[in-house]
């Protein structure tokens, strides 16, 4: 019984395995998987030693008289379940530590099918144990298939957790120091023949020599394959084997071929350019100009890969998130790397006590950024601290320059940004003491251009940044704006205000429909009082630019309410709210849609207003609204009448307000009906649309509209 | 007698092979329990800690987004031949039968329109630019001309929705969207991705906000849209009477009432909302701050044009992205509204040049003389381009030009991008040559750019694993530095 249900899970377990090999997902695993994956190196040496176990079992099975074979066959059998058992747990345990970060593919995909090769192995081996064992030769197969499947994947294993050297290691003959001086290396030994031992060797070696072609001897070389000679270097094109590395991807005969390792570019040049210079196999490096490609390209090749923080200790996580907040973000450089960067945001929140706390890890800190912080003259050694700086941004700080040479301890400074703040030239005299500085932002400070060049003269190593300068362009100044915006009408008197946000330029109004000027213009200063509807127009002044365009509005003083009003003639039912709209204080915009618009086009306008107690009049507004594109006209005339009673009416004013020109865009007017004073009691308003548009007009010869939102009276 | 002889030696017969069957799938089954469905999902894990997947080329973005899809035949991608073969028609082997819009495939002829605006080379590169874009011109060193990208969208909503979301259907992640989730914010006092909108004067196409939306991704990831008036950020402000003391003290209890109902219920949603509160808390100190722009320096104004200073220009725009992206928002998106040449074109793309080509300069010079270009990716596009034939009537010096998604140019800047021409359309501005470039693999190359890899960015949603290109896109190394 027990032995049928370990043999299912020895089936089971294999068919999982099976199952991760097939699908080859990418597995997210819980805390306690990963526990049980990390075991898998003490597990591998249960299916070892049980798989050598069985098979010296076997051994003795096929040479025992058959009298004793039942009780050892007992035991061979419980030796081979428990292998069987072991191999596959092994195995998947393997597989869920192989999900860890940080293993190389290549070998983990060799020890991974090896593995599993073992697993599946042993479980043929004990499933089908009493077919084997009725041939001694098919045993023997089957053991010495389990046994070298152990080995190489234990040595797969090995070379993952040891590395590959690990084993011969001590046989080898130690070569001393052999990294040679860039300049003393021969181009074939240490460039070109790495290269091909990287990316060609393995298909175009002594042993497999495809193509016919053997890369790993000089003879190989000048040989060349079954299609000929690697180069000529008559040829445009260099020949047979820049031809191959130059083919597309995609193409059959393309080298290294798809799915291998392919060439870098740096790897292509070298390559080329040994070609064309003669492909010679004793030329050393220092043999060739420094100005030649070749020498160039070598060194590059050569140049060790540099990281700049190697070796720097790396920093406490506690003490990185203690320092961190919303208001200065400390973080690594780049993932696994000790070295940090502080970046400081909100300056109301800035306080130096920050700058303080990060002496603590002046060892990782390797960019300071601090603009717009209010950095003080005081703040300055705190950063001296931090000897590791290699960018400091202090743009736009409220430092003046005077305690800066305390900077000198910053012995690996690239990059300064002084930008933006109250220092001058003599601040700067010590810079040169700083020996990788090559960076100074110096722009929008204290220094002239003439003290800029003088610096860039001075330090020539070092780049002075000084900005884009606009002392010499002239371009026009903007607008002033209205502070409150929706100001058009108001009631007895009101308050323009108006803002611009150029601090120093010179704002001019005019009240009376002129073009302010500079000269004769009332100055803007706090605010104008106006007590009346009229045309405010102002404009901006600054030297250096030209003034601004003029901002023009009309403002209409809403007097008078009638208590109630009639309209004899309805607008076009599209556009008909009611009456009151009239006269309820609020304008419409340049949509006619909006519903704060009434359009009259066929009838015209024909509205009677009356009041309970009689007022006088003197002055009617109609605010209306002119778009060319969808009809919208001034009207042809207005009418002003009024009376004490309706049958008492005379008329007090007519107006033809101006037409507009072909392409005006749509605008909003106010049209004054002016007249003598009068004591009425009712007034009839009457408004005649256009009745044929003009001949420039797309629409010539129909009705224009005529559109109001509001009358003022006073 | 022999097969059971078989079976015994065999141990195995139809019975025990059936059951050892069912050992087996059951053991499949187990397997498949153990992918990322039952333990979350592994893109949380890869992209939980915000840090890159390798060490970045840039650390944000700025996209200047020119909606409606600016004519690249009139700006960057210079076709003498069409101005040799103007008014005749487009020969058909050239469109080989692709497809039209609406809106001209039932014209009669596609007589050919050369631009009537002259081009001159500048740069180490050679780059031809037009009259148009004088102050580019002056930065095309620092520029990567992309002549061949290409969409797979003929429309404006499709097209943008694929070059923002990497789909041409709504709802999923934007760009900005996919970084905020995938680096998260460098200033965790302002929301990773802002959005800033502007409108020119030509014909405009809408921008709404599905395209700045977080899709199926954590809504702390969705686009702010800062907007013109006194209040960049809308409802950001306390109301009167409510002093910060007072806030603070409402978003905690909040807040323990938000936790309590998360205890309950687990909706990552309740969490979102609480970080969304605290972040606007922050922000309501934070925006102020970065929105003021009465220090900026006159120097600056001139650099931008005086337009930078009111509010809602596209200049103003540039000048807060640079303000934004220097406080650590990590991707600012613009988008400025009037490049839909389809009648008025040679009129209205004066306008929308002279609206947007100074400012954007400007943006790449600011952040070059702040030693930010380096960090920052600045990309200037739009969503397709414009055909090389005329819509509607075509005059001596006036054209319309119909969408064109097989091929438009676009820029890059800053950020790990190596400057010059990349790709080339054949001599009608019609099809792509050389080194096509699909939105796709723009993506892929951005988010490289970020220190991302496009394959791994991965977030699961309704049973599969999505990416930013989904299941496409190659980076184009050719144009990184």
């Amino acid at each position: 019984m027990v032995k049928t249900i370990a043999g299912n899970i020895a089936f089971g377990l294999n068919c999982l395995l099976l199952f991760l090999a097939i699908s080859d997902q990418v597995l997210a695993l819980p805390a306690w998987l990963q526990v049980t994956g990390r075991m898998h190196p003490l597990w591998l040496h249960f299916p070892i030693a049980l798989l050598i176990a069985a098979t010296l079992a076997e051994y003795h099975l096929t040479s025992q008289p058959s009298s004793e074979k039942k009780i050892l066959t007992g035991w061979a059998d419980a030796l081979l379940l428990m292998a069987s058992l072991t191999a596959p747990l092994t195995a998947v345990m393997g597989w869920f530590l192989s999900q860890e970060p940080g293993y190389e593919n290549d070998v983990l995909d060799r020890h991974r099918w090896s593995g599993l090769m073992v697993s599946l192995l042993a479980y043929t081996w004990y499933a089908g144990r009493t077919w084997w064992r009725k041939n001694r030769f098919a045993t023997w197969m089957i053991a010495v298939g389990n046994l070298s499947g152990v080995v190489l994947a234990g040595h797969f294993g090995a070379v993952i957790t040891h590395g590959a050297d690990y084993l011969w290691e001590p046989l080898q003959k130690k070569s001393g120091q052999s990294t040679p001086l860039p300049d003393s290396a021969r181009l074939y030994t240490e460039i070109i023949q790495p290269i091909f031992e990287k990316k060609c060797n393995s298909c175009h070696n002594q042993n497999k020599a495809k193509g016919k072609l053997i890369l790993e001897t000089e003879e190989g070389i000048l040989k060349g394959g079954k299609n000929g000679a690697l180069w000529d270097i008559q040829a445009p094109d260099l020949g047979l084997m820049m031809q191959r590395i130059r083919l597309p991807l995609v193409e059959k005969k393309h080298m290294p071929p798809a799915g291998k390792t392919q060439l870098t570019a740096l790897e292509i040049a070298i390559i080329e350019q040994w070609i064309k210079a003669g492909s010679p196999f004793d030329k050393r490096i220092a043999d060739l100009e420094p100005t030649d490609s070749l020498h160039q390209l070598a060194m590059t090749w050569l140049k060790p890969p540099d990281d700049p923080y190697a070796g720097m200790p790396f920093p406490d996580p506690d003490l990185i998130r203690m320092i961190s907040s919303h208001y200065c973000v400390v973080q690594p450089i780049a993932r696994y790397s000790p070295a940090l960067r502080v970046h400081f945001f909100g300056a109301s929140h800035f306080k130096s006590d920050n700058l303080k706390a990060l002496e603590k890890l002046k060892n990782q800190i390797v960019e300071l950024r601090l603009g717009h912080m209010t950095v003080q003259d005081q703040d300055i050694p705190y950063i001296a601290a931090l000897t590791q700086l290699r960018l400091l941004d202090l743009s736009f700080t409220r430092i003046t320059g005077k305690t800066l040479p305390a900077l000198k301890t910053l012995r690996h400074l690239q990059t300064l940004s002084l930008t933006g703040t109250q220092i001058h030239a003599q601040d700067l005299d010590w810079i040169d003491s700083l020996p990788e500085l090559n960076a100074v932002y110096v722009w929008n400070t204290g220094l002239s251009s003439q003290e800029m060049e003088a610096l860039s003269k001075r330090f020539p190593r070092m780049h002075f940044e000084d900005g884009f300068r606009g002392d010499t362009i002239v371009t026009r100044l903007t607008m002033p704006l209205f502070r409150d915006d929706e100001l058009l009408v108001f009631q007895g008197d009101t308050v323009i205000e108006l803002k611009h946000f150029v601090k120093d330029a010179d704002i001019r109004y005019t009240l009376d429909g002129r073009e302010p000027d500079s000269v004769h213009s009332a100055p803007y200063e706090k605010g104008v009082r106006i007590d009346k509807s009229l045309v405010f127009k102002a404009k901006a002044f600054l030297t250096g630019w030209l003034s601004s365009q003029t901002l023009e509005r009309q403002f209409y003083k809403r007097g008078f309410q009638p208590d109630s009003i009639r309209l004899v003639k309805l607008p076009n039912p599209q556009y008909a709210p009611n009456g009151r709209l009239l006269c309820d204080g609020k304008k419409g915009d340049t949509n006619f849609k909006s519903g704060k618009w009434q359009g009259y086009r066929e009838n015209g306008m024909e509205a009677w207003l009356t009041f309970d107690t009689a007022v006088i009049v003197s002055n009617v507004v109609f605010s209306s609204l002119t778009d060319i594109g969808s009809y919208i006209m001034p009207p042809l005339n207005l009418q002003i009448w009024g009376g004490n009673s309706p049958a008492s009416m005379s008329l007090l004013s007519t107006e033809r307000p101006a037409q507009p020109v072909k392409g005006e865009p749509a605008y909003l007017k106010g049209y004054e009906c002016a007249f003598p004073p009068r004591r009425v009691r009712v007034l009839k308003l009457v408004a005649t649309p256009v009745a044929r548009l003009p001949a420039w007009h797309p629409g010539k010869g129909d009705r224009g509209w005529f559109f109001v939102d509001e009358i003022f009276i006073n | 007698m022999e097969k059971e002889i078989l079976e015994y030696s065999l141990q195995i017969n139809r019975r025990r092979f059936l059951s050892k069957m069912g050992i087996g799938i059951g053991s499949a089954a187990l397997g498949s329990l153990l992918m990322p469905d039952l333990f979350g999902s592994r893109a949380d894990a890869e992209t939980v800690a915000g840090l890159p997947h390798f060490a970045p080329k840039a650390k944000r973005v700025i996209y200047l987004f020119q909606n409606g899809a600016p004519s690249q035949l009139d700006l960057f991608d210079f076709k003498p031949k069409l101005n040799a073969m103007q008014g005749q028609d487009l020969p058909a082997s050239v469109r080989m039968g692709q497809r039209l819009t609406g809106m001209t495939s039932n014209q009669e002829r596609f007589p050919l329109a050369g631009s009537v605006f002259s081009f001159q080379q500048y740069g180490d590169h050679g780059a031809w630019i037009s009259e148009l874009l004088p102050h580019t011109a002056r930065i095309v060193n620092e520029l990567c001309i992309i002549h061949s990208m290409h969409t797979e969208a003929i429309n404006h909503d499709p097209a943008l929705t694929f070059i923002q979301t990497g789909a041409q259907v709504g709802n999923r992640p934007s760009t900005g969207a996919w970084l905020s989730y995938g680096l998260g914010s460098e200033n965790q006092n302002l929301p990773a991705f802002c959005v800033l909108l502007s409108k020119g004067k030509g014909n405009g196409q809408g921008v709404y906000a599905k395209l700045w939306t977080n899709g199926f991704l954590d809504s702390i990831h969705q686009g702010v849209q800062f907007s013109s008036g006194d209040h960049p950020v809308l409802y950001l402000n306390n109301p009167d009477a409510i002093d910060r003391q007072d806030r603070r003290k409402m978003l905690d209890r909040l807040a323990s009432l938000n936790e309590a109902s998360y205890a309950r219920f687990g909706d990552s949603e309740i969490n979102a909302r609480i970080q969304q509160y605290e972040l606007a808390y922050r922000m309501q100190t934070a925006v102020p701050e970065v929105t003021d722009l009465s220090h900026e320096p006159m120097d600056i104004i001139k650099l931008y044009g005086p337009d930078c200073l009111i509010p809602g220009t596209y200049a103003a725009n540039c000048l807060l992205a640079r303000k934004l992206s220097e406080n650590g928002v990590r991707f600012v998106q613009l988008y400025h509204q009037g490049w839909d040449g389809h009648n008025n074109l040679t009129g209205e793309i004066k306008g929308q040049c002279a609206d947007t080509d100074q400012a954007s300069a400007a943006l790449i010079t600011d952040l070059k003389q702040r030693g930010l270009l380096d960090e920052t990716l600045v990309i200037w596009g739009g969503e397709f381009g414009r055909t090389n034939y005329c819509q509607g009537p075509l005059t001596k010096d006036n054209y319309g030009r119909d969408h064109h998604p097989r091929c438009f140019t676009i820029w890059m800047a800053g950020g790990g991008i190596k400057p010059g021409v990349y790709g080339e359309t054949d001599e009608f501005g019609y099809n792509i040559v050389e080194n096509p470039v699909h939105v796709n693999d723009f993506h892929a190359t951005l988010l490289h750019l970020m220190g991302l890899d496009h394959e791994k960015l991965t977030f699961r949603h309704l049973g599969r694993r999505y990416r930013l290109t989904d299941v496409a896109g190659k980076v184009v190394h050719d144009i990184i530095a």
